[in-house]
């Protein structure tokens, strides 16, 4: 059986709670057992980042995307409050060049 | 701001979102559409949002956990009426044959690297089951994987 530190049980904690663990920080700093204990944790830490896939959109799909996110956005321009305003002025304005002069 | 920087900030987020969607449906024409549903999703129903964002609200991370809420029921929908049409796994790591909610928590949390609580409201779950689930799924691709631990 290996030689361990009866305070490396507490290393991730210390990692993560750095403010918590703060008694510790010296402790951990010297202890030799500690030290490797923390390069294990940090070796298992970056095997397991790796082991997580990382997908990427290929350039066709990204250019596919940024011009359905143009559409959409752009519809989105149609449909503000200011457009649709817009719009009944114009209708407004139908009415009063077009449709009142025929009823007079 | 104008719609142009919606715009640039909807195409900043593609990218994880995508990373995402893939994760969670392993297949690139259906993981951008499930981005691009997600997008059109959140632009008709969350338009407080984006309102907000246009007026210069600080909102662009909740715009980002609605984006990945969008995106993460979309997908468990679509993993259901593709597993019915199909059960073929395109994809050999043992990473893609945890289940889908495993695998978006593992991506969430250690990719995107969220909160908790904020995990929470994209899979709709409680933080226990989350850090269970989390955990369970860490040592069984680890295992599998068998690398050195």
């Amino acid at each position: 059986m290996s030689e361990a530190c009866i305070f490396s049980s507490n290393i991730i904690l210390a990692k993560k709670y750095p403010e918590s663990y703060n008694l510790l920080k010296k402790h951990l700093e010297d202890c030799c057992l500690c030290q490797k204990e923390i390069e294990k944790i940090d070796r298992d830490e970056s095997t397991w980042f790796e082991m997580i896939p990382c997908p990427a959109p290929s350039d066709i799909i990204k250019s596919a995307a940024q011009r359905e996110i143009h559409e959409l956005t752009k519809n989105l321009i149609k449909h503000s409050p200011s457009e649709s305003k817009n719009k009944k002025l114009s209708v407004k304005e139908f009415i009063l060049k077009k449709v009142l002069p025929f009823n007079r | 701001m104008d719609i142009s920087g919606l715009e640039r900030y909807l195409n900043n987020q593609y990218n994880s979102l995508y990373g995402f969607a893939y994760i969670l449906v392993p297949d690139e024409l259906q993981a951008s559409q499930i981005c691009i549903d997600s997008i059109s999703s959140f632009l008709l129903e969350c338009k407080d949002l984006v309102s907000d964002f246009l007026d210069d609200k600080s909102v662009n991370q909740e715009i980002k956990i609605k984006l990945y809420q969008f995106v993460y029921n979309l997908s468990v929908k679509r993993d259901v009426q593709l597993t019915t049409l199909s059960t073929e796994n395109r994809n050999s790591s043992f990473f893609y044959q945890l289940d889908i909610n495993k695998r978006g928590i593992i991506y969430l949390r250690d990719r995107s690297q969220l909160l908790l609580s904020e995990i929470e409201l994209i899979v709709g779950r409680r933080n226990y089951e989350i850090i269970n689930d989390y955990e369970l799924a860490k040592n069984l691709v680890q295992l599998k994987e068998q690398r050195p631990l």
